[in-house]
C-alpha cells in the first residue's frame, strides 16, 4: 500500500533544472531494486516512503489546536518547523540543512547532512561573522545542497541572529 | 543484481569486520500491517474478569405490581427490617447489579493470520534499519555511528550491567538509555491504583543470537529490553505500533536471520514454506524515477515563454474591441453624438419657445380674471335690484 501511495512532490525540490534531483545524475540505472531504500549509501534511501510512514505520526510533530490547526516538526534539518515533506528533516535527512544557535546562544551554527555519516547526521560549523555575513553563509550552505531550501535558511538564520541581537542587548543591563 | 549492502560489526568503539545485510532489513514496510497486528497482538495477554454473576440478585425481591402507588421495580419481601420494600435488582437500585454486568466470556483474544504476523514483524524489522524512522520514533540515536547497530558477540558473554553500561556509552547509545531512565514518571489516570504505576520511555532493544550472559547484564537498564533473535515480538519491535524500535544486534543475531526468515528467493528454515514479501514497487524512490532515463525520454520538454491565449472582449462592450473588428464604428458613433448634440439643441430650443409662449397666454388670463373680480365687486344704485332679482341671501332680510 504504502510504496503505492507515494506521490510526486518530489519535483518541488527541483526548482528549474528538471534533470537532476538532489544533485544526483539523472542517469541513475536501476539496479539494486530490493535495496531501494536502504544501502550503505544512505542518499538511496527513499525519501517519499519516509514522508508517508512518518507524516501522520512521528515524535517531532506538534498539532496545534491554537493555531487554526497547524502542524509543526520539532526536528532538526527542519528549516521552517513545519510539518511538510519540503521541510521535513525525517524525510530529507539524507539531503538537508540545519541552521540553529550553539548552545550558548550566541552565533549560528549551519550545518548540512553528511554524506560520510552512516546515519545522515547533520554536520557544519558555527558561523563567527557578523549577523549580516552569517545570514549570508546560511543562503550559500542551503543553495549548495537544497537551492529549494536558500530562502528558509536566509530567513531562519535572520530570525535567530535577530533573537541574538535582542538578548545580547538586554544582556548587559547593569544591576543597579 | 546489485551486490548486498555490508553492514559493520562494532566492537566496543571500534568497527572490526562487516557481515552482509540480511534480505529482511530490506522487506516492504507496511504500518497500516503493523498497526492492526499490534492492536490485537497486545489483546492476547489479557485476563478475564468481570463482576461475580450473582451480584445484585441475591434477593427474592418482586414487582408490587401496579395500584400501590409506587415505581414497578422489585421490591425486598418481608418486614422488620429497612431492606424490606426497597427497590432491588435494578441497574438505578442501591444494592441493585451494574449496568450491562460484565461478563467472563467477552472475547478477550484475537486469531491473527500467521501470514500477517510474520508480514508485520520482518516489516518492524525492516523500518529498525532506517535511521530516519527511529529518529521518528523518539530514540536518541545522534551519537551511534550506523543503523542497524551489529555489535560483535563478545557482548553476548558479558555478564555485569557495569559492562553493559559502559559498551552502550562506547556505541553511542547511552543517551537512548538516559532519555528512558530520565522519563519515569507517574501515570496519569486510574493505572497507578491498578499496578501500572508509572510509565516510561522505551530505550534500544538488545538482540541476541547466544545467551551467555547478555540478557542478565543488560536486562536492569531503565528502557532496556533483550530479546533472542529466534523469539523476535512485534510488541517489541513496534511498541505502540509504532514503527522503528532502536535495535541492538549481535553479530550471531544478524547472521541467523536469513535463516529465520528466508530470502524473497530462499525460503525461511523455521518458517515451513516461508520467504520474504516483495516490493509492490521495485523502486520507491520518486526522485530516481522521475529522474531517469527511461522517464526523462518521453516526458515533454518544459514549456519556456508560453504565451497565452489573449482574453476575449466583448465588441459589443468594448469599445477597443469593436474599432479593432470595425474601424468605421469610430465616425459612425461620432456622426451618431454629433446628431444627438444637435437633436437636443433644436429639441431646448423648441422648448424655450413653447414655454415663452405659454407664459404669454397666462398673463393675459391672469389680467383677465382680475378684471372679471374686480367687476363682480358691483355695489352701485341698481345693486338692490340685481340683488333682490338674484334672490340671495340678503333680500329676504330686507323685506322683513
Amino acid at each position: 500500500m504504502l510504496s503505492l501511495t507515494v506521490h510526486f512532490c518530489a519535483r518541488r525540490h527541483q526548482g528549474p533544472a528538471l534533470l537532476t534531483l538532489n544533485g544526483s545524475p539523472a542517469a541513475a540505472s536501476f539496479v539494486g531494486l530490493a535495496y531501494s531504500h536502504i544501502s550503505s549509501n544512505q542518499a538511496a534511501m527513499s525519501s517519499q516512503l519516509v514522508w508517508e510512514l512518518v507524516k501522520k505520526n512521528n515524535c517531532f510533530i506538534r498539532k496545534n489546536a491554537a493555531v487554526n490547526g497547524a502542524v509543526f516538526s520539532t526536528e532538526a534539518g527542519n528549516l521552517a518547523n513545519k510539518s511538510s515533506y519540503k521541510y521535513s528533516g525525517l524525510a530529507n535527512r539524507s539531503n538537508t540543512v540545519d541552521v540553529s544557535l550553539t548552545p550558548a546562544g550566541d552565533a549560528l551554527v549551519l550545518s548540512k547532512s553528511s554524506k560520510k555519516s552512516k546515519i545522515g547526521a547533520l554536520t557544519g560549523s558555527v558561523a563567527k561573522k557578523n549577523a549580516r555575513r552569517s545570514n549570508h553563509a546560511a543562503g550559500a550552505v542551503a543553495s549548495s545542497t537544497r537551492p529549494d531550501l536558500k530562502r528558509a535558511a536566509q530567513a531562519r538564520a535572520s530570525a535567530l541572529t535577530k533573537g541574538m541581537r535582542n538578548t545580547k542587548a538586554a544582556a548587559p543591563a547593569p544591576a543597579q | 543484481m546489485a551486490s548486498r549492502p555490508l553492514v559493520t560489526v562494532f566492537n566496543g568503539g571500534e568497527s572490526q569486520e562487516q557481515v552482509a545485510l540480511p534480505a529482511v532489513f530490506v522487506a516492504p514496510i507496511r504500518s497500516d500491517i503493523v498497526q492492526s497486528v499490534h492492536t490485537h497482538m497486545a489483546k492476547n495477554h489479557r485476563q478475564a474478569y468481570a463482576v461475580k454473576a450473582k451480584a445484585g440478585h441475591q434477593t427474592a425481591a418482586e414487582s408490587w405490581g401496579t395500584g400501590r402507588a409506587v415505581s414497578r421495580i422489585p421490591r425486598v419481601p418481608g418486614g422488620g427490617t429497612h431492606r424490606a420494600g426497597q427497590g432491588a435488582f435494578g441497574n438505578m437500585c442501591r444494592g441493585g447489579h451494574m449496568y450491562a454486568p460484565t461478563k467472563t466470556w467477552r472475547r478477550w483474544h484475537r486469531k491473527i493470520n500467521v501470514g500477517q504476523k510474520r508480514y508485520a514483524v520482518v516489516s518492524a524489522i525492516a523500518a529498525s534499519a532506517l535511521p530516519a524512522l527511529v529518529m521518528a520514533r523518539g530514540h536518541r540515536i545522534d551519537a551511534v555511528p550506523e543503523i542497524p547497530l551489529v555489535i560483535s558477540d563478545a557482548a553476548e558473554s558479558l555478564t555485569k550491567t557495569k559492562a553493559a553500561v559502559e559498551l552502550l556509552t562506547q556505541i553511542g547509545a547511552a543517551a537512548d538509555v538516559e532519555k528512558a531512565k530520565d522519563s519515569k514518571n507517574l501515570r496519569r489516570g486510574k493505572g497507578k491504583m491498578r499496578n501500572r504505576r508509572y510509565v516510561q520511555r522505551k530505550g534500544p532493544l538488545v538482540i541476541y543470537g547466544n545467551d551467555s550472559g547478555i540478557s542478565r547484564a543488560f536486562r536492569n537498564l531503565p528502557g532496556v529490553e533483550v530479546c533472542s533473535v529466534e523469539r523476535l515480538n512485534l510488541l517489541q519491535l513496534a511498541p505502540g505500533g509504532h514503527l522503528g524500535r532502536f535495535c541492538i544486534w549481535t553479530k550471531s543475531a544478524v547472521e541467523q536471520l536469513d535463516k529465520i526468515f528466508g530470502t524473497t528467493e530462499v525460503a525461511s528454515l523455521q518458517k515451513k514454506g516461508y520467504t520474504l514479501p516483495r516490493h509492490m514497487m521495485a523502486t520507491g524512490d520518486l526522485a530516481r524515477l522521475i529522474n531517469s532515463d527511461e522517464i526523462q525520454s518521453v516526458v515533454q520538454p518544459m514549456k519556456v515563454n508560453k504565451t497565452r491565449a489573449p482574453l476575449k472582449k466583448n465588441p459589443l462592450r468594448n469599445l477597443g474591441a469593436l474599432l479593432k473588428l470595425n474601424p468605421y464604428a469610430k465616425n459612425a458613433r461620432r456622426a451618431e453624438l454629433l446628431m444627438a448634440a444637435k437633436r437636443a439643441d433644436v429639441k431646448a430650443k423648441r422648448l424655450e419657445s413653447a414655454r415663452k409662449e405659454r407664459a404669454g397666454v397666462k398673463k393675459v388670463s391672469k389680467a383677465f380674471y382680475s378684471t372679471m373680480v374686480t367687476d363682480s365687486e358691483y355695489v352701485g344704485e341698481d345693486y338692490e335690484v340685481f340683488s333682490s332679482w338674484l334672490a340671495t341671501a340678503e333680500a329676504p332680510k330686507q323685506e322683513a
